[in-house]
């Protein structure tokens, strides 16, 4: 065995606390080491090629690098010994930056440390034997789960680049919240307007199948080798035969059913389609509501559709499909607001949040667009509105900031004053935030053009007398305690992760954050990723974003997507767990501790799948009889390195 | 402890919003949370605000960064040499009054 | 069942007969209030200000009598429910509280180990507001009665844990139990000026009125409170605009066991 060690500076990150000197020449002390050198930065070209040449000059046959963590660059520095003519297995990372010199201020004690995780590298990589990474498929199709703006784009863009794509949705129709606004910012434009296109070509495009009303209930497999099992809720209506005439919700005896797309402001019927412009236009029969599946009268429905489209006896339909890549998309809702009885949401019929407005003032809406208050729909004279209810909170609400609150505040501002010139609008806010393109712009314009009043300040308290909104509050600026009234009142409420995403991060076994945000494998640099490989990001299920942000990242997950459909074949993870036959019992304990289903048994010995084994060496760690074992982690190679520490 | 929960605060002003008392108040409970930080915390001290405090505790139920004025100005009425006794108590006391009235006053007014 | 009781000062002397419809309704109900042998004051307020002890001894005293025994110490007036609770809190979290009090009277080794409930709490947990409407024999039909919180029972949430802080329910369940019709207004939970009333009559007045006027603007012909202190303020500062009245005395008129003198 010849080695060569290689001490990194790392600038001053090493350097300013470790004797990279004192340890290149201590290492030497052992016979298998013909080679050790110190350099600013290995990482770079220049050290690349001083390895290189090192192992060309020296033969080595195993290479030690003493620098940062091997999750910084592992890859490269497997590159660089294949680029050398050595196995890149055979090289060790000691990480003498992260679990070193950043943590340490005694230099001699931190030197002393590096040079005992440099020896216990160099313990292993003496026992390291080359291995061969392998390959597996990929099937080219990609998964994509949520139905709104941003799961739309993102299959929009697989599609195009020729791949198919499953877009699943559990409600009835594509269009997620986006569909249910009135305007968006900064330009005004028709939320619906600009979204319906999409939705129309999601459902035209040859290359996207449309699972609406449908769930995803189990994931399994690996980047390239996804198989999902997907439930087509039953619509109780025949998607084929049916022409969206709307006969059948005309005719619908039960009609008082909040509607889930109207906020609750106004009631839909048991068979129905959630808004004019659904996609696909076809109802579904909300069975908990209607009469027939209640106590099997009525059927009205089914008396009036020319084209017999219904069918109370269908059921659910599941089925399997096989993927390359997942995306989740599964966006937001708006928070409960129940622990903030001050507000007097629940008591006033008048308190509305931000969505519940947009309803107010769409067209399209339980009002038609007209801006009536919801206790006698009589025009509010003046509307009240109050920023961050719920985010910004550590003690009941959400600790972040909700991003999106302060433009659309001034949006609604400006669409209300567009259509009700004389109406008095004041908004209680901490801070604006603004930070897009043209957004400061649009909220001065709310301020200066349209004579919106933003108080700097906050309402503690409100109490609907004899139908008049009071209101305790605060203007920091004046400096001054004051009461005041108001005909309704707008709480801008935290968005938080809609219920779907939490089951669906532990299907995908995917990480999540503790605020059920999914997490990014790295918040800079790869922001559309997610730490599991094969699985990507899309939209507000990842972090609170507007649309353009939503429709970026879409975009950009699509393309990492891409990424992975492209290619004929994956490169595998060579450092998988292997076994011992003769040694093997067939006990069968390691198959329960996967967590990939990786392991099986075969003729009485367990099996490891190389394809789904992900290295983890639980099953390696458990074994009784010492016959599993990981590739890279050996037994051997585990204690060797002990050994060098205790020394 | 208190230090940080002084320094929680982003200085929205729901307690002031919230606390009953304050517009009657000379200096609101948010500025108190700000002149502490500050190192201001004698113009607190000197504030009549600070006897006004009814530990209502409104203000601490509806901040969103968990500060507690109420406590804060308990604190600084502590550290007041200042007695808001009542210089003739019969003048002030009515009959069939809760005894307990009588009593919380005085604690707090020390 | 029988609970410690700690009456206070206000419910011994001029409050007793609110003292005396809870004992009876107590007994109608099928529990005992054994009264703590030998209490104090427990001073009313609860000092926020966590250095300070001495005040909060009387509190301490009762509870470990009440542990001593084995029991829940039970109380009627909302001050001196704050006070314990709060108390209790301190116990359980403070060492250096712990071991200052030791410091003042070696007996007083206490961890908070006594559990406090208010009487309305003891309906609901022990008694249930269902069980309850099956003992009322003179339902208070057709009465509009509110329920006037204030701001001790409810707040600190994390200390008192009575009730959702900002929109509580437990009185208005006592009140429909008791067959009224409970009115659900917006000040129920503000505070109504407390000790302040001594020396600032009018901001008493204003906090007052403002929750008379809220009650009103929603129909409340009555008002139940749970602190003898708010019930004469509301009295003291109305204009007679509702009837307020102590919980305990709506429950004996109830149950049938009022106390006819």
């Amino acid at each position: 065995m010849r080695i060569g060690v290689f001490v990194c500076h790392c600038g001053s990150n090493i350097k300013a606390t470790i004797d990279a000197e004192y340890i290149a020449a201590q290492v030497q002390q052992d016979a298998k080491v013909v080679h050790a050198a110190e350099y600013p930065y290995l990482c770079a070209e220049g050290g690349q090629q001083k390895i290189i040449n090192a192992v060309r000059e020296y033969q080595l046959t195993g290479v030690v690098i003493c620098a940062c963590s091997p999750r910084m660059h592992e890859n490269t520095f497997r590159k660089t010994a294949a680029k050398a003519g050595l196995n890149p297995y055979q090289i060790e990372i000691a990480n003498i930056r992260e679990q070193c010199s950043w943590v340490h201020k005694n230099k001699d004690a931190a030197t002393g440390k590096a040079l005992k995780l440099a020896k216990a590298a160099i313990a292993r990589v003496k026992l390291a034997l080359p291995l061969f990474a392998g390959e597996s498929a990929v099937t080219k199709r990609a998964l994509v789960i949520g139905g709104g703006i941003a799961g739309i784009q993102t299959a929009l863009d697989i599609a195009e680049a020729g791949f198919a794509v499953d877009l699943v949705e559990s409600t009835p129709s594509i269009g997620g919240k986006m569909a249910q606004l009135d305007k968006t910012f900064p330009t005004l434009d028709c939320a619906a307007c600009i979204l319906t296109p999409k939705m129309v070509d999601a459902a035209a495009h040859e290359k996207i199948t449309l699972h609406t009303y449908s769930e995803v209930e189990e994931v399994e497999g690996f980047v390239g080798n996804f198989t999902a099992t997907i439930r087509k809720k039953a619509r109780s209506v025949d998607m084929k035969k049916c022409t969206g005439c709307g006969a059948c919700w005309e005719k619908c005896p039960s009609k008082r059913i909040p509607s889930e797309f109207d906020c609750g402001l106004a009631n839909r019927t048991a068979i129905y389609t959630p808004f004019a412009q659904a996609v696909p236009n076809v109802p579904v029969i909300d069975r908990a509501t209607c009469i027939k599946f209640k106590n099997g009268r009525c059927g009205l429905c089914a008396d009036v559709c020319q084209p017999a489209a219904i069918d109370f006896t269908q059921e659910d339909a599941v089925f399997t499909q096989e993927y390359g890549v997942i995306i989740a998309a599964t966006g937001y809702q708006v928070f409960s607001l129940d622990a903030y009885g001050e507000y007097a949401y629940h008591d006033s019929k008048n308190v509305i949040t931000s969505l519940e407005l947009e309803r107010l003032m769409n067209a399209a809406g339980p009002t038609g667009g007209k801006l009536q208050r919801p206790s006698d729909g009589k025009a509010p004279k003046k509307i009240t509105f109050i920023q961050c209810v719920g985010s910004r909170d550590i003690t009941r609400g959400k600790p972040y900031c909700s991003k999106i609150c302060c433009m659309y505040t001034a949006k609604h501002a400006i669409a209300i004053k567009e259509k009700y010139p004389e109406a008095e609008i004041e908004i209680f806010y901490i801070d604006v935030r603004t930070p897009g393109k043209g957004f400061d712009e649009f909220y001065r314009r709310a301020v200066e053009v349209y004579g919106v009043r933003y108080i700097k300040g906050q309402v503690g308290k409100i109490a609907e007398m004899n139908g008049i909104l009071h209101m305790q509050a605060v203007d920091l600026l004046e400096n001054k305690r004051f009461d005041t009234t108001a005909d309704m009142v707008v709480l801008a409420a935290a968005i938080e992760p809609s219920p779907g995403a939490k089951p669906l991060a532990q299907m995908l076994a995917t990480p999540m954050d503790t605020l059920r945000f999914f997490s990014e494998a790295h918040p800079k640099l790869r922001p559309v990723e997610s730490a599991t490989a094969g699985i990507f990001l899309s939209g507000v299920c990842h972090g609170p974003k507007d649309i353009p942000e939503t429709v970026a990242q879409a975009s950009a997950a699509a393309c990492k997507a891409i990424g992975v459909l492209a290619k004929d074949k994956l490169i595998t993870n060579p450092c998988v767990a292997k076994v011992n036959d003769k040694k093997c019992t067939g006990c069968g304990r390691c198959i329960d501790v996967c967590p990939y289903k990786a392991i099986s048994l075969e003729s009485n010995a367990a099996e490891a799948n190389p394809a789904l084994c992900q290295g983890c060496g639980g099953c390696a760690s458990l074994c009784p009889s010492n016959a599993m074992d990981l590739n890279g982690f050996t037994h051997k190679q585990v204690l060797a390195e002990v050994d060098a520490l205790c020394r | 402890m208190w230090k940080t929960m002084i320094e929680r605060c982003m200085q929205c002003g729901r307690c002031s919003a919230a606390c009953p008392v304050a517009p009657f108040m000379d200096m609101p409970p948010h500025k108190w949370v700000y002149y502490a930080r500050n190192g201001e915390g004698e113009r607190v001290q000197n504030a009549g605000a600070i006897w006004q405090c009814l530990s209502c505790f409104c203000c601490e139920a509806r901040c969103p960064r968990g500060v507690k004025p109420a406590q804060l100005a308990e604190e600084k009425r502590a550290l007041s040499n200042k007695v808001v006794l009542l210089e003739s108590l019969s003048e002030h006391v009515i009959e069939n009054m809760p005894q307990q009235l009588l009593v919380a006053a005085l604690r707090k007014a020390r | 069942m029988v609970f410690s009781y700690f009456p206070g000062c206000t419910l011994s002397t001029t409050a007793k007969y609110l003292d005396q419809c809870a004992r009876l309704s107590a007994i109608a109900l099928g529990f005992t209030l054994e009264e703590v042998e030998d209490w104090q004051c427990c001073g009313a307020v609860f000092p926020v200000d966590s250095e300070q002890v001495a005040p909060k001894l009387a509190a301490v005293r009762a509870l470990v009598q009440a542990r001593e025994k084995g029991r829940t110490l039970v109380t009627l007036c909302a001050a001196c429910h704050h006070v314990f609770k709060q108390v209790n809190h301190q116990a359980k979290n403070d060492v250096s509280f712990r071991e200052t009090v030791k410091n003042y009277d070696e007996s007083l080794e206490y961890a908070g180990e006594t559990p406090v409930l208010h009487y309305m709490e003891v309906l609901r947990q022990y008694i249930g507001f269902d069980e309850l409407k099956k003992r009322v024999i003179n339902p208070l039909k057709g009465r509009k009665i509110g329920a006037y919180y204030g701001c001790l029972l409810l707040r600190p949430a994390e200390v008192m844990d009575f009730d959702d802080a900002e929109n509580p329910r437990i009185m208005e369940d006592f009140i429909a139990a008791l067959g009224a019709l409970p009115v659900v207004y917006p000040m129920r939970n503000e505070c109504c000026g407390g000790y302040r009333s001594l020396q600032d009559k009018p901001m008493a007045q204003t906090l007052a009125e403002r929750v008379i006027a809220a009650a009103v603007s929603r129909g409340a012909q009555g008002l139940v409170t749970a602190c003898p202190l708010c019930q004469y303020q509301l009295i003291e500062h109305s204009a007679g605009e509702v009837d307020v009245c102590y919980f305990t005395e709506l429950l004996a008129e109830a149950l049938g066991v009022e106390d006819d003198d």
